[in-house]
């Protein structure tokens, strides 16, 4: 068993790879916040453990059984991110110090139950990728948004910097990860990156853009300015649309879903006076539908016949 | 081996299928009069059976409740999934509509998902060749992996090609079922996530992998029985996730629709020639604002013109023959008897509960006329109209259905009130529903307008109609104001497309409604007018010193407010047992079968206009029977609901009619 200390450095290391970084004895001391003797002395007890290995100028390694170690700790720090987020209501500038604790009191079998429930789940809160049991995981690629090329939209990957101060900044710029923004242009000036989010102009100054990993957006991440979707009491008599959502009770989705109602079918509407119930056409079968019961039934307009 | 080679034994065939794919006719033309109404074990959903013999081999089909998928939205739909995954028949035949194959493949993908021995059953084929569509049975079958008999079941058209095929499948001549509707990625993980959230040997009536698809539907029945299943702790992580999840009913209902349109594109061919159907045209009217419940009254007017137009006629005729003249009948053959026999049986039994069965010809009409509607595809139309108006007394279109049916027998619309998915919108239905102007009450409303209105009958008739409607219509807006505020209701329904009437289907239902009212006659109402026979007889010797009359003289200082005299209290006392009973206890009591005078001229001879009115007024509001009593305790499962509904009518009646009493005289009918 090692001690909190020497868990916390594999973890930085492995970190480091994981973003395809050289872990070296500087990288380490600023990354830690320590000073580069205590590396060097750390570095020293973990390659006498066979955790790490130490090379020239600096530079160190994991080993086999170091990588081991490291991936199981980043793994249970991701899944408890996710679980405090998700079940416990914790807002995501609030897990990290709580998985840190946390991390270092998770079971191997504590481990692969957390995993199994959250099975669905790829990344955590900041947008880090969880690695698989004992297989470690390359980052997604991505750049700094500091040093994002030229004007264009892009999606943000993850956050670098999980202190909480930097993340509440993040939230007041409504910046998290998988969100969309359009970058236009890096001032050279102060290095700070002028970015436009939901048509709202926004100044990143350069300490925060470099912490946030972003990626070109691909076309499908893009919102377009095609119509949103709209209640399909909006439409009228012969206007179609394609069913974007439907919400509202169980039962009532059930049986929407049952009739034929599913997101991306086409809806004719054939009946709808402005007031009371409306008759739709789906899939060959007219329903009639509930005023408030088709307020939840959400259409993209696709034209009238 | 032919498919006809093995035989022998008895086959369970479950017949399966969404509502309007003509499953009732299916079964019909299966069974004919070997069929079986009843009530599946310890619930309130009907049951049909009914058996088939070819060869030696019986094949005993059961038709389940009409149901668009296996997650249990309604009682129907659960006890149809509960009955093919647990009863295990050896083959379900589901039934789908060919004219609208699409909406109908979902329930055969979610049937194909729990594996279970399948027969598609592609019915109304000439439906769809009239709407230009065709469908290829073949390119159906290798589709979906599983032997597709085309049927024209309103011609007993492919009967017999059904019964090889189920044959077929159930011994096992049939290939292996083709590989499942895929499921994506996503779900599979969703799917997995939670099994290992629950123990592996974790005991349930469904099969694992389904179940936990259900659960992700957010299936209620799965998931009271998970919670069951579970301990406390175990059942809030498997809670919080599906609530997590609950978006997945997209996606695995997507993935099956998407699965469902590309068969269909696959098997449907659409001929140039495809037109608008009729029905849309017929729609237009039907399903307008105005022209709609123009419409609809028409249609009513039409009912009730038939009901007394044609039924009454019937009806006198039948009192003459049956009542009348068998009494007297029966006189004569047992002169010498004792006095005491002949009066059980003239009085008590042909008085009473003979008088009671020659309202069936008036039932009768009624019973086909709902039939005819609702098999043509009307009653859908009729509902969606009145939506709008159904809506401002806080009930929803379909709750117009059921209370419809209470125009018959207030016992079918409180049974039928199921079809409402909303609890608050079920219970304010079932709670109002005993307002409903029953066939039974309108009996002895036409008889006393008929004898104390003579031309302006039909008038005082329709009035006693409208005041119950107004005052159903005050309640269920009191009720879903003041008890039932803040309860959603939801309004989704199928308008099926309209097609001929299929009179076998017709003739059966409006047969098995008949059947049941003459049973209903030979036994609680014969039941109830020997006791009143017995009560007006024993202990003295006149009516008068009877028990009944006792009564009926204690309460006659309530009665005298309303202008009714102690017969009177005591005819309506009897209404409690049926409606109908006011008439036969009248009769007994006023001595009728017997003489020359017939019980309405009787009648204006004991009563002024203004009691008249008054007391068919509160016969209108009297307490429901005891029949839809006892069906108001099954479906709210409440004795205070039932509580509450006797009491509010037994106040509300009362109020009525000492004001309406109080008024005519005013106006000058109390002489």
């Amino acid at each position: 068993m090692i001690d909190e200390r020497s868990q916390q450095y594999l973890k930085a290391i492995g970190q480091m790879e994981e973003e395809g970084e050289e872990a070296t004895t500087s990288s380490l001391a600023r990354s830690l916040g320590v000073s580069m003797p205590s590396v060097t002395e750390m570095i020293q007890r973990l390659s006498v453990k066979g955790l790490v290995e130490h090379q020239r100028r600096g530079q160190v390694r994991l080993t086999e059984d170091g990588q081991r170690l490291a991936i199981s700790l980043i793994r249970r720090h991701r899944l408890w991110e996710a679980f405090l987020v998700r079940f416990l209501g914790f807002s995501w500038d609030e897990v990290h110090e709580e998985a840190c604790r946390l991390e270092h009191a998770t079971s191997t079998g504590l481990e692969e139950r957390l995993a199994s429930f959250l099975r669905d789940l790829d990344t955590c809160p900041h947008g880090h990728n969880i690695p698989y049991r004992g297989s470690p995981r390359r980052a997604e690629p991505a750049v700094p948004l500091s040093k994002f090329p030229g004007p264009g939209p892009v999606r943000v990957v993850r956050i670098q910097d999980e202190t909480a101060q930097f993340l509440r900044r993040l939230t007041q710029l409504d910046i998290s990860p998988g969100r969309v923004l359009h970058a236009e242009g890096v001032r050279s000036a102060d290095g700070s990156v002028r970015v436009r989010l939901d048509g709202h102009s926004h100044q990143v100054p350069a300490e925060v853009a470099e912490r946030i990993m972003v990626q070109p957006a691909q076309t499908e991440d893009v919102p377009t300015d095609k119509p949103v979707a709209v209640a399909v009491t909006e439409l009228r008599p012969d206007e179609t649309g394609i069913i974007a959502d439907l919400s509202g009770g169980k039962s009532f989705v059930a049986r929407c879903l049952a009739l034929g109602c599913t997101p991306g079918a086409e809806v004719k509407v054939v009946r709808n006076g402005g007031r009371g119930s409306l008759i739709i056409s789906v899939r060959g079968t007219q329903v009639a539908l509930g005023r408030r019961e088709a307020e939840r039934l959400l259409v993209k307009r696709a034209g009238g016949t | 081996m032919t498919a006809s080679g093995v035989s022998g034994g008895t086959l369970r065939v479950a017949l399966a299928g969404s509502p309007n794919t003509g499953k009732s006719t299916v079964f019909n033309s299966l069974t004919g009069l070997s069929q079986h109404v009843g009530n599946w074990p310890g619930k309130t959903v009907e049951l049909k059976t009914g058996t088939c013999q070819r060869g030696d081999t019986v094949f005993f089909f059961v038709d389940l409740p009409g149901s668009y998928s296996l997650t249990a939205n309604s009682p129907e739909e659960e006890t149809a999934r509960d009955y093919i995954i647990q009863d295990q028949p050896d083959v379900v035949a589901v039934v789908v509509d060919a004219a609208s194959l699409e909406r109908n493949l979902y329930l055969v993908c979610e049937l194909l998902e729990l594996g279970v021995p399948l027969v598609v059953v592609l019915n109304m084929t000439d439906v769809a060749d009239g709407a230009g569509l065709r469908v290829d049975p073949q390119a159906l079958q290798s589709a979906l992996g599983v032997p597709v008999v085309p049927t024209v079941a309103t011609r007993g058209e492919g009967m017999s090609e059904l019964l090889d095929a189920v044959q077929a499948v159930a011994f096992g001549e049939t290939r292996p079922p083709a590989p499942l509707p895929p499921t994506s990625a996503e779900v599979q993980a969703l799917v997995e996530s939670l099994g290992g959230m629950l123990p592996p040997d974790l005991a349930l009536p469904y099969p694992r992998r389904w179940a936990l698809v259900k659960l992700l539907e957010g299936d209620r029945a799965i998931a009271g029985a998970m919670k069951q299943a579970l301990s406390t702790n175990g059942w809030r992580g498997v809670d919080s996730f599906l609530r997590l999840h609950e978006d997945a009913i997209l996606e695995i209902a997507g993935a099956r629709d998407e699965w469902v349109a590309q068969t269909s594109q696959r098997v449907v061919h659409r001929s140039e020639r495809e037109r608008v159907p009729l029905g849309e045209r017929a729609d237009r009217i039907l399903t307008h604002p105005v022209g709609g419940v123009l419409a609809l009254l028409g249609v009513l007017a039409a009912i009730f013109w038939a009901m007394f137009g044609l039924g009454t006629p019937v009806q006198k005729r039948l009192d003459e023959w049956l009542v009348q003249g068998s009494a007297e009948r029966l006189e004569s053959a047992l002169e010498g008897a004792p006095d005491r026999l002949v009066s059980l049986l003239a009085d008590g039994v042909i008085g009473g509960a003979g008088l009671v069965l020659t309202f069936v010809p008036i039932l009768a009409i009624l019973f086909l006329a709902l039939a005819l509607l609702e098999d043509v595809g009307y009653m859908a139309r009729a509902a969606f109209v009145m939506d709008r108006f159904m809506h401002r007394i806080g009930l929803r279109g379909k709750s117009f259905l059921p209370l419809f049916l209470g125009f018959g027998c207030n016992v079918p619309a409180i049974l039928g009130s199921r079809i409402v998915e909303s609890r608050s919108a079920r219970l304010t239905t079932i709670l109002v529903a005993p307002l409903m102007p029953c066939a039974g009450r309108m009996v002895v409303v036409t008889l006393f307008s008929a004898a104390f209105f003579g031309g302006a009958a039909a008038l005082v008739s329709w009035s006693m109609v409208t005041m119950n409607l107004a005052v159903l219509a005050l309640m269920a807006l009191l009720l879903s104001r003041f008890v039932f505020r803040g309860e959603e209701t939801g309004f989704v329904m199928e308008l099926p497309r309209y097609h001929a009437p299929n009179w076998r289907t017709v003739l059966m239902t409006t047969w098995q409604r008949v059947r049941a009212f003459v049973v209903l006659a030979g036994t609680a109402i014969l039941a109830v007018s020997l006791v009143v026979w017995a009560l007006s007889n024993f202990p003295g010797d006149s009516i008068q010193d009877s028990a009944l009359g006792m009564i009926g003289r204690g309460l006659e200082p309530l009665g005298q407010l309303m202008g009714l005299d102690w017969q009177m209290i005591v005819a309506l006392m009897t209404s409690f047992v049926a409606k109908e009973n006011t008439i036969a206890t009248l009769g007994v009591i006023l001595g009728t079968g017997k003489g020359d005078v017939d019980l309405s001229t009787q009648l204006t001879q004991v009563m002024v206009p203004a009691a008249a009115v008054a007391f068919i007024a509160v016969q209108m509001l009297f307490v429901p029977c005891v029949a839809s009593l006892a069906a108001i305790r099954r479906e709210t499962q409440s004795w205070r609901w039932t509580g509450f509904t006797v009491g509010y009518m037994l106040a509300i009646s009362f109020a009525v009619g000492i004001i309406i009493y109080q008024v005519a005289r005013l106006m000058g009918w109390g002489v």
